[in-house]
Formats: C-alpha cells, structure tokens, sequence
C-alpha cells in the first residue's frame, strides 16, 4: 500500500464517518411540533450567549407548559430558562446540569419535584430520548446514557428493551430513526433545530380550557418517600453542593391521585428538612393565593396559557424574595447581551394577547382572565 | 455471528486487519482463529459434527494418499517385488482401486449420514408415521427435530467433494490437518458456501497474501453491494412475500403470480447478496472465490439457468452425482437396453434422463426434509427434460411461423419464459408444505384478478409509496447492472477506474443508501439469509 492510497483511504473512511455522524445528528427522535418545543430549548443551550443565564427551571412537561420564563424578566429582570422535558427522568438531572454549566454560569436551579413521582421515575425509552438525543457528542451524554440505562435496569427492569442494538441506539439514534426517511418522514427541524422566540416558553396554542372546573390537587396528607427517591434526591444535592448551586423546589399546580399528591407533600417535607426552600401548591393558602383555578388547565396536569402566566407571575415572586434572601438576585434590564430577553418579551406579550383573545371567542363561558 | 449480526461488524476489520498484521507464513493459523470464533460464537457443542467431518474426510484423504503411494511404490518396483506372484498389474491396480473406493465410501457414507441423521430423520419419521396411520398405527414414531450445525450442507458437501477429489487424482490430500480445517470452515464460506473445490481455494487459503489496496478496494465494493441486496432489498421484497406464502388462503389469482416471482427475485437477492458478501471479504484478503451466480435472471432456459444459479451446488451435483451415475456401469446397461426398445434417438436420452432425475430430486431434498422440496426437484427435472424432448418441435414451429430465433425479442421471450417457469417452481421452494403449494398454483390459474394492480392490494403489504419507488429504482439498477455484465462488462473495475470524486460520491451514496434504507437497529431484526437454514 502506498502512501497516497493511504491517505486516499483515510481521507475515505473520513468522509464516511462524517457522513454518517451528519446522519446521526439529523435521524433523532422525530421533531413534531411537541418534541420540537424541546429542541428550541436546547438550541438554545447551545446557542444563547455564554453566562447570560441567572439559573434553569428543570422537570417534566408541568414545566415545560407553566414556566414562562419571561415573567421573571419582566418583572426582575433574572434569566431563569426552562430546561424541561417531557417526563424528564430524575437520575438524568446531574448530566443535564453538567451540560448547561458547560455553557451557562447559572448559580441556581428550580426543580419541579414531580420528576419524582413513581410514574415519571419509571421511565421509558422516548423519555431518555428527549434528553440525550438533543445533547451534542460528548463524554458527559455518554456517561448520562450509560447511567439512565443502568439506573432504570436496576429500579425497573424490563422498561427498556435490553437488546444489545436497541442499547446502542442510545449513542448513535441513527441505528433507532435510520428508517424514517421512508416511514414517518422528516421535519424541517430536524434538519434545523427550531429557535425559540420566547425563550424556551412553550409556544404552541394553550388556549383550551377544561370543560369543568378541575379539582386541583391541593392535599395535605404525607404520603410515604421510597429509599429511591430518596437516593435521587441525596445524589442531587450532592452534585448541585459541589458545583455551588442553589436549590428551589416547587411542586407544580395539577391535579394527581390523592396517593401521589401525598408523595409530593412528602418530598416536600423532606427536601424542606434538608434545608431547601421549597413551593409547594398542594398548599391550598398557597393555591388560592395565586390565583390559579380549575379553568387555568388545559387538561388535568398542565397549566394553559393563561395558568402558565398566573403561575410564572407568583412563582417569580416567590423565586425573587428566596433568591435575594441569599443573594442571588440580580437584575439584568438594560444590560448589554440581553437584548434577546427583550425582544422575546414582546414576542411573549404579543402570543400571549393573541392566545387571550382567542380564548375569549372559544370558551366566553369559563374565560375570565381578570379573576 | 452472522454477517448481520454487530459482532460482525467488529469481528471483519479485526480479522483483516490481524491477517495483514501477522507474518506471512502463519496467516493461515489467523484465519482458522477468525473461523473458529465465528463458528464458536453460534455454537460450541454442534462444532463437534464439523470435527467430526473434517477429521474423517482428511483422514480418509491421508488414507487415499498412502494407497496412491503405496500402488504407484509397487508398480514402480514391480519386477522386485516378491510377493505379488500370480498378480497382473492391472488386478492390482483394481484390488488397489478398491481399497481407495472403500475409503471413499466409508467417508461419503458417515458424512452424508450425518447429515441424513440430523436433517432428514424428522421428515422420515413424520412421513412414516403418515403411512403407518394409514394402516391404523399413530404416532409410533417419536417427533424428531435436530438441531442444525451451521453450514453442514455446504461443508459436508465440499468434505466429500474433496475425498473424491483426492480418490480421482485432482488434487493432493492435505497434510497438515490445521490447514484443513481452515479449508472446512472458512468463515466467509461456512454460513451459505460457495461450495468451493480444493483445488481452486485451499491453497489461496494457506499462503499467506499481501495487502492489495486496489483488491482490498474492490472486495469491500462487493461487500457493500451484498449489504445493499440484502438489508434494503431482499427485506422489503420479504415483506410482500412472507404474508402471500404464510396466509396464502388470503390470496388468490395473480397475486399468487406476483408473490412467487417476486419470492424467486428475493431469494435471490438474498442468497447471491450474502455470495457478494463473502466473496468481498475473501477479496480482502487475497483469496478469489468461486462465483455461484451469473445472473440467472438472463437465462434463457431452465437448463441454463441451473449453470446460472448456485453454480457451486450445480456444478458438484453434475461431476459427483449426474456424470457418475450416467456413467455408470447399471446405466449403460440401461441404455443399451432403452436403445434397443425406444430406438437411438430416444433410447439414448432415458438413462440421461433418469440420471437427471435422480439428481434434480437430490438438489431438491438438499434443501429441505420436505415433501415440497422433493417437488421442487422434480418440477426442474421435468421441465429440463421436457425442453430437451420438445426442442426439435420448438425449432419447427418457430420456423414455420417465421419467427428469428436469433432475435433479440426471441431472446427476451425465452428469458421471460424461463423467469415464468423459474417463479413457478419458487411455488414449491417458498410454500408451507406441498399441499399449500398446489394450492397456490391452482388459485394463481383459476382466478383472474388483474384489479390488484390498481386497487392497492399490492400497497397493502406495509410498505409505503417510498419502499416500492426505491424497491423500483434499485430493481432497474441491478437490471442495467446485469445487462452490463452479460455484455461483458466489469462493474467494480469500470467503477474503480472512474476519476474520484464520481468514484467516491457512488461509493459514498451507496452508503448513504444502506444508512439510511437498510433494515437493521431495533425493531428490524433482518431475517437471516435464506440459504443458512439448509
């Protein structure tokens, strides 16, 4: 072998492999339009400035539909981005902080306590997904891939197809999503991640509203706390003392069996006797006082637009008087890199009036934002 | 391991890069490893039947080699010897003769019952409790199912072609029995063969070969090739098949047609993508393997298309089963007999016939323990024979209606006719049983459905508008392939010899086609290739 075939066959197997890694980055899970509200706010992850954000607002689709991270810049000018995913599996919290303090210098974090619950803890393929299949080639997603697939062996064996190439699929989705150019077919997103407007806040119409008043889940019985959620929670605290992170927790307003809410309540208690301010709206003085009602759901578990507003309103007081008790609050307005936070404001208060109004015209019966 | 399998995909660059990498002289032991962690790795306890073939074969090849020596000594030494008083030459050679045919035989017969054993004892046992039940006796035999070593119809074959090839001269008996178990269990070969002559591979196999980039560069086209065919056309095609032939009741008419040349075109895609395969990996390594396709679609006769299709099994049925058997002493008697009742012309042919007969029916049950396989043989010797029988009337007729047999639209119709009868026979080879075969054949010529080309039945089969579009473009690729090679071209070289961005984009695209159309990853689990399981 020479060495110009050498070189040819290098510059080849280059050429291949980069094809085939393109290939990796395209044929992930689909991006219809709910996984691509995920992917916008990873692209922005990777795309917002370095150290412009104050913290993150990590959990599940609770999350994802009622943060709306533009109240707290609108009325404290802090940069709290959501960071959420569909059913976000608990044990991939580290990895996914891992990965935003790689971009962002956040100093806290806003965790939604939900990610806890059994249902959620038992996790499932698209759920990992989510996560990893929006991360870039890294040892940390490998790690964070590795781990989930092991935890979720451990806890819930079964959950996930234990054969060697599904295993695999985790690294290189290409091996999972190959097949889609014939079956489902591909979205323009994911050939280019979507950019969020508004800065993660979920932009697609929440403007349905319950038929009925929703009994909202506020329950103060203690249920009990299994050794792994208890696991997972120590395990957290750990990582975020080490990287000398603060900690808010908040029990998302929705509606869940009295059994869960009980739970909740438990980890409540226990993530406030280990010291960690926490929100929780099981707390019915707490419900009521933020004004948040049955109408305000667009289905039992998440806030519509115009919940998300009420709750994000209340959660960035609540946010601001704990953070500035310890020192964390800073006001950004005005200052030089976040200008996108500005415009995506007004593009938040022109959805969010354009959502209103159609809400109006839809349910004149159960709208009354003003209430 | 399979090809299919991830292992693999390991396991192969591991392999050729470990065989470039050791010294020349002990490449051959790298390669026996490399055969035996493939054959290991899908199981440890049935190796022990390939042992057992490959010792007694080379043990009978050591046997016939002594014999030779021992015959060619005393020839030499005749007029010394003191104890061959009373004996000519010729009776010795023939009392030697015999020695060495009784080692033949005793190998053929333990190897091939073997094989019988293993795959034919359930057919036998099930076919005989049939009859018995007839007589009012059930079930007096036991159900037997054995397991199948992998590839033992392929090695067990290519062993005893080996021994006979040792007894009639063409070729030397191994000595070193390492390197005869290499030549066994080649792992390229030992899935699906070809069934490869000892003369033609296993000294490629025991030198040592240097890497040859340009060689080396068109073996992994083969192999990419192979991969096309099987992952993204042979599963797709299946997807068509599998239903009309598993659920044949479902169907009827000419969707039973379409199935059958549709499972014709599959099995071949399959078995000749698996061929390219491992015909690109040998490539790799410095060793020529024998073709066992020469795209059989282009035969223009039934006959034609056996010396087209699996030419390795053709060809070691013709020189070990047909020639002896038609050659034979009981055969000639026969003809001359025949000759004496039917008149020469037509005398001459029987015992040709019969031969024929005995060894279609012979190809038939290779494939299978199975009533339809024995049909399948025999569908392909009566229409061969029928051909050659009918041939002088063809010719007149065709003359009479002024029709050129030296037309291309001749041509083309024979080829049209040969692929008519070819997928006829696939009734046999891909149906559940023999009766669900006839049952096939008699609703796909009582029932005339032609709606089923516009009424989307054809889309029902779970693929998409997309599938078949590619399933069309890849077919015509492969047509202009053929049609390419049959005029004599040489695709790889002619691709190889392009400037290099075209050479590279085709390479690169092919690639791109099996990345993204292959059916592998989870939930696409690729069937293994057909000719495996015989």
């Amino acid at each position: 072998m020479t060495k110009r075939q050498l070189l040819r066959c290098l510059g080849f197997l280059l050429l291949t492999a980069g094809m085939i890694w393109g290939l990796n980055a395209v044929m992930r899970i689909p991006k219809d339009e709910d996984t691509a509200q995920t992917s916008a706010r990873f692209r922005g992850l990777y795309t917002e400035e370095e150290d412009t954000w104050d913290g993150v607002f990590l959990g599940t689709s609770l999350v994802s539909r009622g943060w709306v991270s533009l109240s707290a810049w609108d009325k404290y000018g802090m940069t709290v981005y959501p960071m959420s995913t569909d059913g976000q599996p608990f044990v991939l919290t580290n990895y996914l902080l891992e990965e935003i303090l790689d971009n962002q210098d956040i100093s806290f974090v806003v965790m939604d306590l939900h990610g806890l619950r059994e249902g959620v803890l038992k996790t499932n393929g698209s759920r990992i997904r989510y996560i990893t299949d929006h991360m870039k080639w890294s040892a940390n997603r490998t790690a964070a891939i590795t781990r989930v697939l092991e935890w979720t062996d451990q806890y819930y064996p079964g959950r996930i197809d234990d054969s060697r190439i599904n295993r695999l699929s985790y690294y290189f989705p290409l091996l999972q999503f190959h097949s889609r150019l014939t079956k489902e077919g591909l979205y323009l997103e994911d050939l280019i991640w979507p950019e969020s407007r508004m800065k993660g806040v979920y932009d697609l119409e929440r403007m349905e509203v319950m038929d009925e008043e929703t009994r909202i889940g506020s329950y103060t019985e203690t249920g009990t706390l299994t050794e792994v959620q208890k696991e997972l929670l120590e395990e957290f605290f750990a990582y975020t003392e080490e990287k000398g992170l603060e900690v808010v927790f908040v029990k998302m307003p929705c509606d869940l069996d009295e059994e869960v809410l009980g739970v909740m309540n438990a980890l409540a208690e226990y993530v406030e006797e280990r010291g960690y301010p926490v929100l929780n709206f099981n707390d019915p003085e707490i419900l009521e006082e933020s004004g948040i009602r049955g109408t305000d759901f667009m289905d039992s578990k998440h806030l519509n637009a115009v919940g998300a507003r009420k709750f994000s309103d209340y959660f960035s007081d609540y946010l601001y008087e704990t953070l500035s008790e310890t020192g964390k609050r800073t006001d950004h307005r005005g200052e030089e890199g976040y200008e996108s936070w500005e415009e995506a404001s007004e593009n938040y208060e022109v959805y969010y009036e354009e959502t209103v109004e159609k809400m109006r015209e839809t349910y004149p019966e159960f709208f009354d934002p003003g209430s | 391991m399979s090809f299919l399998s991830l292992q693999f995909l390991f396991f192969l660059p591991v392999t050729c890069f470990l065989y470039f990498l050791v010294p020349k002289k002990i490449r051959w032991i790298l390669l026996l490893g490399a055969s035996g962690v493939f054959y290991l790795s899908n199981s440890v306890p049935l190796a022990l039947f390939l042992l057992i073939t490959a010792f007694s074969t080379f043990q009978t090849g050591k046997n016939l080699e002594k014999i030779r020596e021992e015959t060619e000594e005393s020839l030499k030494n005749w007029g010394d010897s003191k104890l061959r008083a009373g004996e000519t030459k010729k009776e010795y050679r023939a009392k030697q003769d015999r020695k060495k045919r009784r080692q033949v035989l005793l190998a053929a017969l333990l190897n091939i019952g073997i094989l019988c054993v293993l795959k034919y004892t359930g057919f036998l046992f099930s076919s005989l409790n049939q009859a018995l039940a007839v007589l009012g006796f059930s079930d007096l035999l036991p159900g037997v199912n054995f397991l199948l070593p992998l590839g033992i119809s392929f090695y067990t074959l290519q062993s005893v072609g080996y021994v006979i090839d040792v007894y009639r001269g063409r070729c030397r008996a191994d000595t070193n029995f390492g390197k005869y178990l290499l030549f066994v269990s080649f792992f390229p070969q030992i899935i699906q063969g070809p069934i490869s002559r000892h003369s033609q591979l296993a000294h490629q196999l025991y030198e040592g070969h240097d890497f040859c980039y340009p060689r080396a560069a068109l073996g992994a086209q083969l192999i990419l090739w192979g991969y096309i065919k099987k992952l993204v056309l042979t599963e797709r095609f299946s997807m068509i098949t599998e239903p009309i032939f598993q659920e044949y009741l479902n169907y009827s008419g000419l969707t039973m047609l379409v199935g059958a040349a549709l499972y014709g075109f599959q099995v071949y895609l399959d078995f000749s993508g698996g061929m390219d395969i491992a015909r690109g990996i040998s490539e790799i390594l410095g060793i020529s393997m024998t073709e066992n396709f020469a795209r059989p679609y282009f035969a223009r006769s039934l006959a034609e298309f056996w010396r087209r299709w699996h030419i390795t099994l053709g060809a070691w049925m013709r020189d070990y089963v047909f020639y002896p058997l038609s050659l034979s002493a009981p055969f000639s008697r026969l003809g001359k007999r025949t000759r004496k009742w039917f008149g020469t012309q037509t005398g001459k042919m029987i015992p040709t016939f019969l031969a024929m007969f005995l060894t279609f029916l012979l190809v038939g049950v290779w494939h299978g323990a199975e009533w339809r396989y024995v049909a399948y043989g025999l569908w392909n010797a009566v229409i061969i024979s029928s051909s050659i029988l009918l041939e002088p009337f063809y010719k007149s007729a065709a003359k009479k209606l002024g029709i050129s047999t030296e037309g291309a639209g001749w041509k083309l119709f024979q080829m049209i006719r040969t692929f008519f009868l070819v997928s006829l026979g696939r009734f046999f080879s891909g149906a559940l049983s023999l009766r669900s075969a006839l049952t096939m054949m008699k609703s796909a010529f009582t029932v005339w459905n032609p709606e089923i080309f516009t009424d989307g039945t054809l889309l029902g089969f779970g693929l998409g508008r997309k599938d078949y579009l590619l399933m069309a473009f890849l077919t015509l690729f492969l047509l202009g392939v053929g049609v390419y090679q049959e005029r004599g071209g040489k695709v790889r070289e002619t691709v190889a010899g392009w400037k290099l961005p075209l050479r590279w984009g085709c390479y690169l695209g092919a690639i791109l086609i099996l990345a993204l159309f292959g059916y592998y990853g989870p939930g696409y689990s690729a069937a293994e290739f057909v000719y495996q399981q015989f």
